[in-house]
């Protein structure tokens, strides 16, 4: 499992990856949970799951710096518990060490449904270009946070972080819709 | 894409955004002007930014469950599967789907549930394939019918299905509540559903998978039991790793809150007709309590398990109330942890309410004493948290901290504030359950689809909504008593005194001045005063609350008993703790009579008497109470939350006899307790940290401080403006001040106060304690002014509140004693200090020791060391003879007397006392405690008279060390300067002993008063270094040495070291 964590992300510092496991076992059981739930979830009950999540994690003796601290490390460990779950679930289907399928080739995707797997590597190339759109991306799509949560965590003004939300969104659809035209 | 170009990019997509549509095309060819990769990048964004609405809008987790959904979804409408056409899907689990198909022969609607198995094994489709005939046997009107079972081929796979009769209808629970169905109409339809269960038990068929979901209500209001063995069939597939079928649309897979403990410990041998027993328990405890049994929501499997397997069900004392002990026996026989120890059957379930509908005896009786428990646990926690308080306000009062009694009468105002809501007693008719239901419908998720909003709110609504009810004032009186009880709670004091006042009123004129239903209004408006700290009339109320229950039920009746219980704390919370320990001893022999020695209402009334006990200053005869109530408590409910509290109480108790590492032991164990048996975000859990952090505090601020911390986090995540917040605030505020971080403490301190002021208003006693504290830490840091200011709001706010001769009025006096001493004003120091002994041996009251030891400091300063010696004796013999000053307070002031025989001259006596306390402080505290800086400079200005000047410089550098580690530093820094300037000079290091010398007449002139000895000394010690450098005394030495020598000789003895400095001085100069 440890290698699925560090699949691909870029490393933060030492502190940041003691925590990563410990959060991100719990997280993945919080995903596993709301994917079995067969009905749409709120933002506000996925953040209070998260939270529970923290609470557990707070009972265990791990100890953040603060929230913000657990919102970033949480954060990624949902994008991997996420990409995990993506990855198995292609295996399932494909039988093990299957190459990727192909991604849409309309431009129209359905609006709620974006591939992960896809996301997350463009993600990735996000990151190359501008770290703080990916983290943006991160803590917002992954971590479930709120546009005010989101500037709180990254310390803008959230009519700043709206503008910059609306572009790396746009950067993503872009790229998920037509991969050539990532530059 | 370098990262300027990038930067170009981000603005002009921001800014094309921000321009309206149409012209949003002319702006983008304008700033790109010739540059058509730039337009191409920022077009093509703009072009996916229109496109992408929705897009990743909701977070990943949701958006990807959705997804998962549609994916599984298989047949579509109008596919045939032998006799059944498929009209729709109803839903999908983990296990398979559910369809609503149409049967051709005989014709009618039908749900079709296939079942996942995807290996195809023969076997398991075999045993499927039994399972299904067997219940295919079972028909009631009650249970949904089993029509057949089949298997519909595709791909070459079997798929297995069981057609089944469909229902129409709606879970109990919500088909309850959506019509805000009489008590009377939900315990009916509970007994239609175990009647259909013991049908179905009596084939054979267990359901295993019991939940409203699966009772559903048809329109002619019969139960219908769903999917009954399905979970079994199930099951019986290896490859499903999880408990329990999914078969209803809208249910979450494999919900842990209705399963058995057997169950959810994954015994499949162990789980019988019983554990269907348990779940109709779980669904009848929803219905007519209206909430579950247990908090097993948003609980990962295994700390759901722990819950269902071991936290007892528990009833507070409303809910108590609103049951009736009949259905309360009820519910909790249908809950028992053990199968053996449950109704044998769903029939005997059913047999029992009947009894209840019937007003018939029960046959549910349990020995274990649980129904009293909601009411033990809610008795318990006020008596013993406030007590808490009054022991730490008496412990604190005793000696000179003075932050530690704020933070006990914090608690106890706390413990009050909880007693509001527990102590009001009322019965809630179906009426007003439907009424504030509705209210509480009206605000939910699922309604509004907004965020669940605060409790204030749904007060704020209900009040509003109260006028829909004058046509029916007794109603409306019984729902104005409930919500004057939560809002007393929630601190809305005028609103709520206005409710109750206004029901007692409409209950007085509609029933007479005697009807027993005035007792719950009666009960509350006692919480309230309670809540209030009014405690005249919260006694006059509690006397008249119990006359009432004598009355109505019997003086010899329980509920006579519960009143006299609540009278009893009223006393002690007034104060009166003579007349409390009466009255808790003839309860406590009343219950014994009652229910022998081992019963937990008798271990509650230990509890009582203990704390009250503890209260009164008897802490050793506390802990007998306090131990004989655990020692049951363990015995009989080892995971009841009351044992916290106990706990709590004894490690109060063994912390006044000066055994604290017991008292710590307990305090750490009720922390265990609370985060493993109480939920983690718990508000107990945050009490249970705060105290352990306050006796912490004592001796290791900084270990306290993560616990505070923690505590903190807990409080904010529960609101921001109630008063345990601002409780843990000056808690912390404490232990920054002790850590000599004033500056922090400041800031948290003025929130506090703004809470409180907020919510209490500026007189209130709430205020009024954080002003004391904040006037403390503004006098640390030497903002006397403010400190001042703050000091003078507490003098007004306690003399008004309880008269002139009362114990606070002298504290506070006490208090400004302590802030003029440090703003060197002797006169109106000593003016305070006799005040507030005047008061204190007016009411004899045991707090001399501390007005002694302020008076010994002002002596000492002053320059009268006889004095300061004659008191500081007459302090440790008070000190001596009182158990609530603890250690650490006893060897402060034996360092403290013997600095005042070192000035007197008794120099070996007091190097030996000094070095004593030393030690002790340093055993106690640790040697970073700052009560070690005056001993040790006293301790090193002892051994350089002494001659032993190595062994003095190690003392005098360890007490700079501790006394420059704050900011701002020790006061007694500059002291230590001149004390180590004599000492350095003596070794023949003269010039670090004139910077020495002059840093401290430098930082003493700017503090105190030409009179001041200290300021004569330093100068004195310069003078002298000055000398010793250059052999000779005039100019600035000789006009510092005059300065010294008038005021050191009316403070010193003749002889005394520090004026043979000054005559040596003198005769090397007049040689010359």
């Amino acid at each position: 499992m440890s290698d699925n964590i560090q699949a691909g992300l870029p490393r933060e510092e030492p502190e940041f990856d003691a925590l990563f496991g410990a959060v991100y076992s719990e997280l993945h059981a919080v995903a596993a949970a709301i994917q079995q739930r067969h009905r749409p979830i709120s933002s506000a009950q996925t953040t209070s799951l998260v939270n529970d999540a923290y609470v557990r994690l707070v009972d265990r003796g791990i100890r953040f710096q603060d929230r913000t601290h657990f919102l970033n490390v949480a954060a990624r460990a949902m994008r991997n518990a996420l990409i995990d779950r993506a990855r198995n679930a292609l295996a399932a289907k494909r039988g093990n060490g299957a190459t990727r399928i192909a991604l849409h080739d309309d431009i129209a995707i359905a609006a709620d449904e974006p591939d992960l797997l896809a996301l997350n590597d463009a993600l990735l190339q996000l990151a190359a270009i501008d770290p703080a759109k990916s983290r943006l991306v991160e803590l917002r799509y992954f971590g479930g946070l709120s546009i005010e949560e989101t500037a709180q965590v990254m310390g803008q003004s959230p009519a700043t972080l709206k503008r910059e939300w609306a572009l790396a969104r746009a950067w993503l659809y872009r790229a998920l819709s037509d991969p050539d035209t990532r530059s | 894409m370098n990262s300027g170009r990038w930067q170009r990019v981000n603005q002009i997509f921001a800014d094309a955004c921000d321009t309206p549509a149409p012209q949003r095309r002319a702006f983008v060819l304008r700033e790109c002007r010739g540059d058509d990769e730039l337009r191409t990048e920022v077009d093509s964004l703009l072009v996916a930014h229109d496109r992408a609405h929705g897009f990743l809008e909701k977070p990943a987790c949701v958006a990807t469950s959705v997804r998962a959904d549609e994916a599984r979804s298989g047949l579509t409408s109008g596919t045939r599967v032998g006799n059944f056409v498929i009209q729709r899907e109803l839903g999908s689990g983990g296990m398979g789907q559910v369809y609503e198909a149409e049967q051709e022969s005989p014709r009618r609607r039908v749900a079709l549930k296939f079942v996942r198995f995807d290996r195809g094994a023969a076997d398991l489709l075999r045993r499927f394939r039994d399972e299904a005939q067997a219940l295919a046997r079972v028909q009631h009107p009650g249970i949904a019918q089993v029509f057949e079972f089949g298997e519909h081929a595709t791909e070459g796979l079997a798929h297995p299905y069981i057609a089944m009769e469909l229902v129409n209808g709606t879970p109990i629970t919500s088909w309850a509540r959506e019509r805000s169905l009489s008590r009377r109409r939900r315990i009916e339809s509970l007994i239609r559903a175990c009647i259909a269960v013991e049908h179905a038990h009596q084939r054979g068929v267990i359901h295993r998978d019991l939940k409203p979901g699966n009772i559903l209500v048809t329109a002619d209001g019969q139960p219908k039991v769903l999917d009954f063995g399905v979970a079994r069939l199930l099951d019986a597939d290896p490859g499903s790793a999880t408990a329990g079928g999914q078969t209803q649309p809208g249910q979450l897979l494999g919900t842990p809150a209705y399963m058995s403990p057997e169950q959810i410990a994954g015994d499949a041998a162990d789980v019988d007709i019983r554990s269907d027993v348990y779940a109709l328990g779980v669904i009848a405890f929803e219905l007519l309590v209206g909430r579950p049994p247990l908090d097993v929501e948003g609980k990962n499997l295994y700390a759901a398990a722990t819950t269902i397997r071991d936290q007892p069900v528990t009833l507070t004392r409303v809910e108590r109330r609103a049951l009736g002990r009949d259905l309360q026996a009820v519910l909790l026989h249908a809950l028992e942890k053990q199968p053996a120890r449950r109704y044998p059957s769903a029939g005997a379930l059913a047999d029992d309410l009947q009894r209840v509908l019937d007003l018939q005896p029960i046959r549910a009786r349990s020995p274990s004493g649980w129904d009293s428990f909601g009411k033990l646990v809610a008795r318990n926690r006020i008596a013993s948290s406030a007590a808490v308080g009054l022991l730490l306000v008496t412990a604190a009062a005793a000696v000179i901290n003075r932050q530690f009694a704020i933070a006990a009468a914090q608690q106890r105002d706390l413990a009050q504030a909880a007693l509001g809501a527990e102590q009001i007693a009322r019965k809630s008719a179906d009426e007003t359950v439907a009424f504030l239901e509705s209210v509480f419908a009206a605000a939910s998720p699922n309604a509004g689809g907004k965020e669940v909003p605060d409790l204030r709110q749904l007060m704020r609504e209900a009040v509003a909504r109260l006028p829909e009810l004058d046509d029916e004032p007794l109603v409306q009186a019984r729902l104005m008593t409930t919500l004057g009880g939560v809002l007393t709670r929630l601190a809305e004091f005028d609103q709520a005194r206005d409710l109750l006042y206004r029901a007692l009123n409409q209950r007085k004129a509609a029933l007479g001045e005697s009807h027993p239903d005035l007792i719950d209004t009666v009960g509350a408006i006692a919480g309230f005063h309670t809540a209030r700290g009014e405690h005249a009339s919260a006694q006059q109320w509690g006397d008249e609350l119990a006359r009432r229950v004598a009355e109505a039920h019997g003086a010899q009746s329980e509920a006579a008993l519960d009143a006299l219980e609540n009278r009893a704390a009223a006393y002690f919370y007034g104060g009166d703790h003579t007349t409390a320990i009466e009255q808790f001893t003839e309860i406590l022999l009343r219950r014994r009579a009652l229910h022998g020695d081992e019963h937990l209402e008798v271990a509650q009334a230990h509890a009582n008497l203990g704390t009250t006990l503890a209260s009164a200053g008897k802490p050793g005869d506390a802990i007998l109470h306090l131990d004989s109530a655990l020692a049951i408590r363990r015995r009989l409910a080892p995971q009841n939350p009351e044992i916290g509290i106990t706990l709590q109480s004894l490690a109060q108790s063994l912390h006044q006899l000066g055994r604290r590492a017991e008292a710590l032991q307990r305090l750490r164990e009720r922390v265990d307790f609370q985060r493993t048996v109480v939920h983690s975000k718990h508000p107990s859990l945050a009490e249970a940290l705060s105290d352990l952090a306050t006796v912490l505090s004592d001796t290791n601020p900084a270990a306290a401080e993560p616990l505070l911390l923690e505590s903190l986090q807990i409080r904010r995540e529960s609101g921001d403006a109630h008063p345990a917040l601002a409780n843990v605030l000056n808690s912390l505020a404490i232990v920054h001040n002790r850590l000599g971080r004033g500056g922090e403490a400041i800031v948290e301190l003025e929130e506090a106060l703004r809470i409180h002021d907020r919510l209490f208003g500026p007189t209130s006693g709430q205020a009024i304690n954080v002003s004391n504290t904040l006037s403390r830490a503004y006098q640390e840091i030497g903002n006397y002014e403010r400190a001042e200011q703050l000091i003078d709001r507490v003098i007004a706010g306690w003399t008004t509140a309880h008269g002139p001769d009362s114990w606070q009025a002298a504290v506070a006096h006490q208090n400004k004693g302590g802030l003029l001493l440090s703003a060197r004003a002797f006169d109106a120091a000593d003016e305070h200090l006799a005040e507030a002994e005047r008061i204190f041996t007016a009411i004899k009251a045991q707090n001399i020791v501390s007005v002694r030891h302020l008076q010994t400091l002002v002596a000492d300063e002053r320059g009268d060391f006889a004095e300061a010696a004659r008191l500081s004796t007459d302090a440790l013999a008070l000190a001596a003879a009182d158990s609530r000053v603890t250690p650490l307070q006893r060897a402060a002031m034996r360092g403290l007397a013997a600095g005042a025989r070192l000035r007197r001259g008794e120099t070996e006596f007091a190097a030996a006392e000094l070095a004593a306390a030393t030690a002790e402080i340093c055993a106690i505290a640790g040697s970073d405690a700052r009560d070690l800086i005056r001993p040790r400079i006293e301790l090193a200005d002892a051994l350089s008279s002494l001659g032993d000047r190595p062994a003095a410089l190690g003392e005098i550098d360890e007490a700079l060390r501790l006394a420059t580690r704050s900011d701002p530093p020790h006061p007694s820094a500059a002291d230590a300067r001149a004390i180590r300037a004599t000492i350095l000079a003596d070794m023949g290091d003269l010039d670090a002993a004139v910077i020495d010398a002059r840093a401290s007449v430098e930082s003493l002139s700017a503090r105190h008063s030409e009179l001041s000895w200290r300021l004569a000394r330093a100068r004195a010690r310069l003078a002298y270094s000055i000398f010793r450098q250059s052999d000779e005394c005039r100019g600035e030495c000789a006009v510092l040495a005059a300065q010294a020598a008038p005021i050191l000789r009316s403070a010193f003895n003749p002889g005394h070291a520090e004026l043979q400095r000054l005559m040596a001085i003198n005769r090397a100069t007049l040689r010359r």
